[in-house]
Parts: structure tokens; sequence; C-alpha cells
């Protein structure tokens, strides 16, 4: 294949983003959802204004420089603004689009490079190399009392000293979990996410748990790989293309009644639409992730819509009630549309109604990297979402999604006036559970 | 071309982190919501205070600078494009709800709040800002300030205007001037608050407003009501006045917008049904079902083919449901509308949707027709259809003159922008249009403010 001219990878990418550039009329809707917008009110950072200078870049009227790549760059792809859209542009797809121009034009930031290519290691590299940080960060970093999560003990590059590290396991969860259940009973496909596997495992045993005691089985296949998101927001299309067809591999064709469940916010949305948004007319791959999307349902959604509640209400012990608010993982409530369902399991969980935090539905600034590349951007996004949730006075804060739980407790870590445990709402249903 | 001692004094001024230059900048401050017109600015600032903002007019002033107000840019005529350059005033951090004197029913405020907001923060106490334009969610309230923004409530409440108090406002030399003030009853001096209300930032930069708040209705009522004809439809609303009852909100969709409407989304419309009445009443509760019986009283003495009450929230959005799928359905048959918004007397709707009607005949076009039938604003969409070819923008023009011919006026909710400036002088006669050139004269000898707008230079 010839190497594409410059002019002809601009008209890819206005091809990418025409449509999203046709449909934007520019009426300012999305400046009220955006979390880098309401931290810093430029134009620059709303999705009309992105979705405007993409047009620009793709024309070749503005320059592919340090100066155009730091907005794309201040993006946490939290589809806040998509959602919001009343004429249905959207602006993470241009983002996405434009960030792999600019990977193409200047290069992926080493920073997320090492992210992307640590991720998409062959599995038994990957399970060998968390091995060993489960013992390493024992040396390098302290214990956060009360939490499965580490800071650090000595100066290191790149990293905050505040910075809340979560423990890597010793033995991941899919070594652990192959199958559990019994053979012959209804069964789902658990698609654990990178996260679940390496580190929050208990994320993985509770939901194990919880359906079991259904009677439903949990098949985890051995060769899932990273969903690719961490890859798609960098820009590595190529990346992500390997990790779907990996993902394709593993999970596709497996019977149309038979669910995916994920209990990842972020890996939801990517095998529900991120591929397809970017591979949707990519022939027999497209086939493949068509067949992933329409099986893929978060836990919630699965429990609330695939199951018999009274059953569920019978595996849960009755005890008084539990005050848990509940933060919205953007890529669960803005990507797919699911709001009512945690909330469901959770009023199950801790039996009383949910302790609603000011803005449930605002990001809690992770963003994948961003919380590393943007830091203090993100930390003042972080610092709100801990203010309104500190301020319900809760227990506990539940939310549906292993990097928001991180960010969480980063941010409780650093916001004093709390000590609030933040746990999957899958795992507080596990511990309602009858022993 | 920005003179650089300008630019220095104004990074000197603000830092260089509130004021921008950039390529990538000067494209995201080159629109608003208009289609067609947009301009770079050379630059753009971002005010924290009344003293700022002060101090960069007197800049301006000094190195004859253009100067254009922005607040969420969500206007439709181009009010805040930079259109002659110079620099764009962006009043995004003027965000703060100062005072919520409920005693007094007023709040006073900072331009850069957005509409919503102030509802929400007036309705925890039981208030009411009624001004509700479609674009309540992101616009802020000093753009509808400068726009007198109207909205769906404006045939029971009013629009903006009536809800202005007094502001605060930085003209072009930089002074600072007060007027109006907390008190309903206030002749002391001309009524300067009214002539900043809608003048479109062309005279001066509001820094603070007061604005007045009403008791919130205790309860509401939703319905709809369908029609053969929208002829039909106009004899119900004028029969519904008849009995003194009026409607907060009183909306209709014509026969192409129902039958778009009915394609899109398929809310139940039959094929005779030509016109929808949307109508809701607020007030307190024991009095409204009566007030609805009267509605649907005078509706069935006038031919309504279907009448639907809400009777749950849900029920309310379902009738909502073909308002708010409006643009939506009408995108199915063409993508690409010329808009417009009119205004005339109420009466006279029948009237100017025939001539609409002829109108479309001639040139063959399609002309959809919705809006607010309670305060006589229409919203025109015209277009030639899916692979139609350009529009004929006389069509435009005989609008106009349509309008004009019933004593309307061609801006009603949207204000006149870079968009409408050269069709003022059908509504505005000479001697009226030389008043105004000399008030926006007297407020800004250099025409330095928001350049190309509202009325062209005399």
């Amino acid at each position: 294949m010839t190497k594409q001219t410059h002019e002809e990878k601009m008209a890819v990418l206005l091809r990418l983003v025409k449509n999203e550039v046709d449909k934007c009329i520019r009426c300012g809707e999305c400046r009220t959802v955006c979390p880098v917008f309401d931290d810093t009110p430029s134009e620059r950072y709303t999705a009309r204004g992105k979705i405007a200078i993409a047009e620009s870049l793709a024309r070749g009227d503005l320059e592919f420089n340090g100066h155009t790549r730091e907005l794309f760059d201040n993006c946490l792809l939290c589809t806040g603004c998509a959602s919001q859209c009343s004429s249905g542009a959207r602006a993470d797809k241009v983002v996405i689009a434009v960030r792999e121009a600019f990977a193409d034009e200047m290069g992926v930031p080493a920073l997320k490079k090492a992210v992307a290519e640590t991720l998409s290691l062959p599995r038994a590299v990957l399970d060998a190399g968390a091995r060993i940080g489960s013992v390493a960060q024992r040396l390098a970093f302290k214990g956060v009392p009360g939490t499965s999560g580490l800071y650090r003990r000595f100066a290191m590059p790149g990293v905050d000293k505040e910075q809340y590290v979560p423990q890597l396991a010793a033995k991941s969860f899919r070594n652990e979990v192959r199958f559990s259940g019994k053979p012959g009973q209804p069964r789902v496909v658990f698609f654990t996410g990178c996260m679940t596997n390496y580190s929050m495992t208990e994320i993985g045993h509770s939901l194990v748990k919880v359906l079991n005691g259904l009677g439903v089985s949990v098949e985890v296949p051995q060769e899932q790989a990273c969903c690719g998101m961490p890859m798609l927001a960098s820009g590595e299309a190529d990346v992500v293309r390997k990790q779907a067809e990996r993902n394709v591999k593993a999970l596709a064709n497996d019977g149309d009644d038979v669910a995916i469940v994920t209990a990842c916010a972020s890996c939801g949305h990517m095998l529900k639409h991120g591929y397809l948004d970017r591979f949707g007319d990519d022939g027999e791959l497209a086939a493949g992730l068509r067949n992933i999307a329409e099986r893929t349902l978060d836990i919630s959604e699965y429990l609330m819509t695939r199951v018999d509640r009274e059953r569920l209400e019978g595996l849960l012990e009755k005890k008084a009630p539990v005050s848990a608010t509940y933060h919205d993982p953007c890529h669960l409530r803005k990507a797919q549309k699911i709001v009512k369902e945690p909330r469901a399991v959770l009023e199950m969980a801790t039996g009383g109604p949910v302790n609603e935090m000011r803005r449930p539905e605002a990001c809690c600034g992770l963003g994948g990297t961003y919380c590393l590349a943007n830091m203090e951007r993100s930390k003042r996004i972080q610092a709100k979402k801990i203010d309104d949730a500190a301020a319900t006075r809760a227990d506990v804060m539940a939310t549906a999604c292993p990097g928001c739980i991180l960010q969480l407790r980063d941010g409780i870590r650093r916001n004093v006036g709390t000590d609030m445990p933040v746990k999957h709402v899958i795992q507080l249903l596990a511990e309602a559970m009858k022993k | 071309m920005l003179n650089q001692e300008f630019i220095n004094s104004l990074k000197q001024l603000v830092g260089e982190d509130r004021c921008t230059f950039s390529p990538e900048d000067m494209v995201a401050y080159s629109y608003d919501a208009n289609p067609e017109k947009r301009a770079k600015p050379e630059g753009v600032v971002s005010p924290m205070n009344r003293e700022e903002v002060s101090e960069i007019m007197k800049l301006a002033y000094k190195y004859d600078v253009f100067v254009t107000p922005r607040g969420g840019g969500s206007g439709y005529t181009g009010g805040c494009v930079p259109v002659e350059g110079g620099i764009v005033m962006a009043m995004d951090r003027f965000n703060r709800i100062l005072e919520v004197d409920r005693d007094n029913f007023l709040v006073i405020l900072e331009p850069g709040v957005v509409v919503k907001d102030l509802q929400a923060e007036v309705d925890k106490i039981g208030l009411m800002y009624p001004p509700d334009p479609a674009s309540t969610g992101f616009a802020t309230i000093g753009g509808n300030i400068a726009e007198n923004a109207g909205g769906i409530r404006a045939v029971k409440y009013g629009v903006t205007k009536q809800y202005v108090m007094g502001l605060e406002v930085v003209l072009p030399n930089g002074d600072i001037v007060k007027t109006g003030s907390k008190c309903i009853k206030d002749v002391a001096g001309y009524n300067l608050t009214e002539l900043f209300v809608g003048s479109e930032g062309t005279l001066g930069i509001i820094t603070k407003a007061v604005v007045k708040v009403v008791p919130k209705p205790e309860a509401r009522r939703t319905m709809t009501a369908t029609f053969a004809t929208l002829e039909k439809a106009a004899e119900a609303v004028s029969a519904i006045y008849a009995t003194g009852v009026r409607p907060a909100t009183l909306e209709f969709l014509d026969r192409i917008s129902v039958e778009a409407v009915e394609k899109a989304i398929g809310f139940g419309a039959k094929p005779e049904e030509g016109a929808l009445l949307l109508m809701e009443v607020d007030g307190s509760d024991h009095a409204l079902d009566s007030e609805v019986d009267k509605i649907q009283a005078a509706c069935e003495r006038c031919g309504v083919i279907t009448f639907r009450k809400a009777e749950s929230d849900e029920d309310r959005e379902d009738l909502w449901k073909a308002r708010r799928a409006l643009s939506f359905a009408l995108c199915e048959i063409a993508t690409e509308w010329e808009d417009d918004d009119v205004s005339v007397p109420i009466a006279r709707i029948p009237m100017m949707i025939r001539k609409l009607d002829e109108i479309a005949e001639r040139y063959n076009i399609i002309i959809a027709n919705f809006g607010h039938y309670g305060d006589g604003n229409i919203h025109i969409g015209m277009t030639t259809g899916k692979g139609g070819g350009p529009f004929p923008m006389q069509a435009k023009q005989d609008v106009v003159k349509a309008v004009v011919e019933l004593e309307g006026r061609i801006a009603a909710e949207h204000g006149i922008g870079c968009v409408k400036v050269e069709n003022l002088h059908w509504n505005i006669d000479e001697p009226t249009m030389k008043l105004m050139r000399s008030v926006k004269a007297l407020f800004d000898p250099k025409g330095l403010l928001n350049p190309g707008k509202v009325m062209l230079k005399g």
C-alpha cells in the first residue's frame, strides 16, 4: 500500500467528521454539560468549538501543533455533549478522529503510548507483569487505610505523591475463575475488563457470587483482551482494531441468547458502541462486533431485565438500611443510558433509597489517562465530585465502573472531610447476600 | 489588525490566560447558532468584573478597537458574531447569582448566569422566572436581556423586558451606569433600562441585572386540540379568549408540521387533522378544571377533531412530544431550511398563514409554520425540499412584505443581529431610524460596540 499524502489523510479526516459538522447547529447546548468547559469557560473546549476547529484542521485552515492538540487532548470522552445534543452531533467521535490524525502527524505522547502498549501485551506477559508488580508495589507504596489501594512511599517520576494507586492482585481474576456454576444452567459470558481482572478482583467475585446465587453460571472466556478504550482515546486505531479482533474471537458467535455481561461502564460502552462507531462499516469484523454489541449488558441492566426480581430479593438479608450515594459513570449513564438500573440494584443492596448527591451525573474527572496527562484540571473536577458526595454524609459511595472507583478513592484521599468507602454496586449486592 | 500596544495592554490588564489571540480560538468565537454568518475576531477577552470591563472598553476606545459582547452564543441572528473583527468580550465568567430577594420578588445576578439556573434557584423557594425560550437550558440571562428573548409562556407572562427592573451597564467609553431600581413604581428619570433591553449589545455591556420573579403557579394543565385547518384553530383561539381564559402557553403546528411529525414519530394524527394547538393553563389547582372545561367547550364549538388532556406528567410529555419532535421531523423533509422569526398582531395569524401559503405556491416551495400562536409569533421554515434546487431568496423578501402589510414585525424573539439588518427599514421609518442612529451615536460615538448589528450606518 502506498503511503497516504497529507492531503489524502485530511480528506479522510474530513469525511470522518463531516457528518457531525453537518449536524452541529452550534446552538451551545453542549456548554452546560462539559466538565472541561465547566472548569475553564472557553469556547475552544465546547463540543461545538471542537467540531468547528476539527473542520478547520481538516481543511488546512489551522495547523496541527501543540496548541491545537491541547484542546483535543482536553476532553474526557465522557460523551455528555453527545447525549445532550438535540441534533445528535457526536463530538466524541470527532475528538477520537482528530486524535488519530494527531497521532499520525505528531506521534502518541509517551505516557499514553506506554498505557496502550502495556494493555495490549499478550495475556501471559501481562499476567506475569501483574504478579511481579503486585509484590513490587508493596515495597514502593504504603497501604491506604480502609481500601485495597496504595500510595507512594518515595518520589517517582510521573506519579503525584498523593495519587491513589490500586493494589495489583497476586493472582488475576481470570486465572482464578474460568467457569463458575453448574453445567446445564443458564449462563452468561463475563467480559471482565482489565481493572477487575488485575486489581479490583473483588468486583468479579461479587458478580459471580450474585449470579451463581441466582442459578446462573458465569463463563469467563480466557482469550478476551482489553476492550481498547485507552487506545481509542489516544488515537491508536490500529491497536484498537487488533483488540477488537481478539475480542470477536473470544466472545462472538456464542448463540444470541447468551448475554455478555460487564461490570465496567467503559468496557460496556466499548462493546456496545465504541467498536461499531469506529469499525461499523468494516465488513466481516463489523459483523462480529455487531454480534457482541447486541448481546452485551451491564450487570445492573442484566439483573433488572433478565432476572426474576423476587428471586433476587430472596437472596438478600434484611438489615437496617444503609445510606448510600451513587455516582453515575459517564459511560454508563450518558453513553449507555443506564440510569435507573444501578440505583435499583443499590436500593436492594442497602435496603433504603439512594441518598442522591447534587449532580450525580457529573464526571469524576478520570477520563482514562486524562487524569495523568491533565492532572490539575482533572483534580479540580474530581474535587467538585467529592464535595458533592461528602455533602450527602452517606455511609458509602457506590458506582458502577472500576475506573470511577479508582478516581473517587483518590479524590477522597485528597479531600479532607470524608473517608467514605467507594464500592461497585455489585459488590454491595454481594455483601448483602445471606451467608 | 490589532495594534500591538493594545494587545500588550490587554494582556497586562487581565493576564495572559484570560485573553487569547490564537487561530483556533478565533475559529471557536466566529459563530453563533445562525447557520450562515461567521466571522473571526482578532482576539477574545474574558473579564471577571465590571472594573475590568470598564478598563477594557477604555482601552478599546483609545485604540479604536471593535468590541463584540458575547453570552452563551446561542442566538440565531449572528448578534455576537464579530463581523468587523476586533475583540470578542466573553461574559462567561459573570456567572453568579448575587442575591435572591424573596420579600421583594426579585433577583440580582450577573449576565453569564444560564437562564435555567436562575429558574432552578427561584423554583426552590416557590418562585418562577417566567421567560422560557427554547434555549433556556444554555442561553445566558445577559443574552436574553440583550435580545429581549421571548419564549413559550409569553402569551400570559410577557417577554424578557417585562422582567428586567434594573441594569448595570458599561458604556463604550468605560463609564459604568446604573438604570432602574428594585421598585415596581419608579419614574425617576428616563426609562433607560428598556432602552438597553433588546439593544443587542450595541449600546453597552451588561454587567449586572435586577430581574423580577413571580409566585410559581400552584398547578398547570396541558391539552392539545386538532382541527381541519388553521383557520378553524384560529376561530377556536378567539373563542377561548372570549371565555376570559388566558392560557400560559398556546403553541401551534400547521398542516406540514403536523404531517412531518406524524411521519417521524407517529403520534396518532389522522389525515384530516391539519392544525394542532398545544395549550397549557396554570394557576390555582381548584380553578384549572373549569378553565380546561371552558377551553374544551370553545374548541368543540369550533369543530375540534381531537381534544386530549394530560392526566399525569407522562401524559404531558406525550402531548409535548409532537412540538418537541418538530425540528427533527422537519429534517426529514429537507436538511436545509431557510428560517424566519416574525410577529403579527395575534388576530392576523390566519391571514399571515394564507399569505405564506400563497408564497409557497408562487415559488413552488414548502413552507412549514409553527410557533407561539398566543403571542402572534410565527416561526417559518422554508425549503425547496430534498434535491429541490437552490432556494429562491425573493420568497424571503415576500414574507417580509407580507408581515409589514399586516402591521407585523420582521423580528419577534431572535433579534435583528447582522442577519436582518438590511430589512429593518421595513418596520422603522426614516425619521425613527434617524433617532435610533442618534441614540447609538450618543452612547457609542466611535461606533465600536457590536458593529454591523441592528441597523445600517446612516
